[in-house]
């Protein structure tokens, strides 16, 4: 019984000694909430596989739409939008 | 701030978490790094891992804070992840590693970056995480969350998943091996240091 609890004893204090004194880096905080703010904009709607991107074309979008939909409006009208869209496709082929 | 932190609960900063909080991360992070990371490292014995393991532990944290229970504690859910990824890193390593690196390793002791660390009790430590290292996986995490991180046979079932008699069945084979190479070993250089122990041991 003596043994067991001397045995115990070593094995537990060494294995404390072991590892008590260390303390992980602190870049490894740093790195966790980063990498955690990134998996937030990988919800996002717009795709997960680049989150940074997908923020900045998610702000370069909002911002183009007003244009977008006033270009649209002002072509629809002469015939010219469907022009422009049909080009590339020629060219394509 | 600290006062802050103490009466804040685990269950509210994973709400807090569920809700894009992500400063309650952070927190929960201070609260728990060491006891995940000092366990990583017993097991491991590698520092880099250990804070690898630690980091990935608290994104999971982030990823599932939707399905964590917040009725029941942290601790043992935490536990249980930081387990599964170093015994995944210790299957995937004895898999790769050839025999003759695992010698290397060991004769250097990754862990001892230290070489002012070298009391009497060092060889013997060394031998003892030699030890442990040598055992099979699911007896070695048993072995550092029974010794280091002092948990009844019932909370170890919980986190390895398995029954108790299993656990301790495991901690039995393990800690007769640890015994067998401490018994190698103290004839020929700790005789002199346990000579008043060795009457009780």
């Amino acid at each position: 019984m003596t043994e067991g609890v001397s045995l115990d004893n070593l094995i537990r204090r060494s294995m404390h000694e072991a590892v008590d004194e260390y303390e992980p880096s602190a870049g490894v905080r740093e790195a966790l909430l980063a990498k955690a703010a990134s998996t937030i904009g990988q919800t996002s709607a717009l795709g997960p596989t680049v989150p940074a991107l997908a923020e900045g074309l998610r702000d370069d979008a909002a911002s183009e739409l007003p244009r977008a939909v006033s270009t649209q409006t002002s072509t629809v009208g002469n015939g010219q939008w469907l022009l422009l869209t049909t080009a590339p496709l020629y060219a394509v082929r | 701030m600290t006062e802050n932190m103490t009466a804040t609960t685990d269950a509210q900063l994973i709400q807090r978490l569920c809700d894009g909080d992500l400063a309650a991360l952070g927190t929960l992070y201070d609260r728990y790094r060491l006891l995940v990371f000092h366990t990583a490292l017993a097991i491991t014995h590698d520092r880099q891992s250990a804070e690898d393991i630690l980091q990935e532990c608290f994104l999971k944290v982030n990823t599932y804070a939707r399905r964590i229970d917040q009725s029941l504690p942290l601790e043992p859910w935490l536990y249980r992840v930081t387990v599964n990824l170093a015994y995944t890193w210790v299957t995937r390593r004895s898999r790769w590693l050839t025999s003759l690196e695992t010698v290397i390793d060991r004769l250097v002791a990754p862990i001892r970056t230290n070489s002012e660390y070298q009391a009497e009790l060092s060889e013997l430590q060394t031998v003892i995480q030699q030890a442990i290292d040598a055992l099979p996986p699911n007896q070695r995490m048993t072995v550092v969350l029974y010794y280091l991180n002092d948990l009844s046979l019932k909370e170890i079932s919980y986190i390895l998943d398995c029954p108790v008699g299993t656990v301790k069945s495991r901690l039995h084979y393990g800690r007769e091996q640890l015994k067998q190479c401490l018994d190698a070993y103290r004839p020929a250089s700790l005789r002199p240091a346990t000579q008043n122990s060795r009457s009780s041991v």
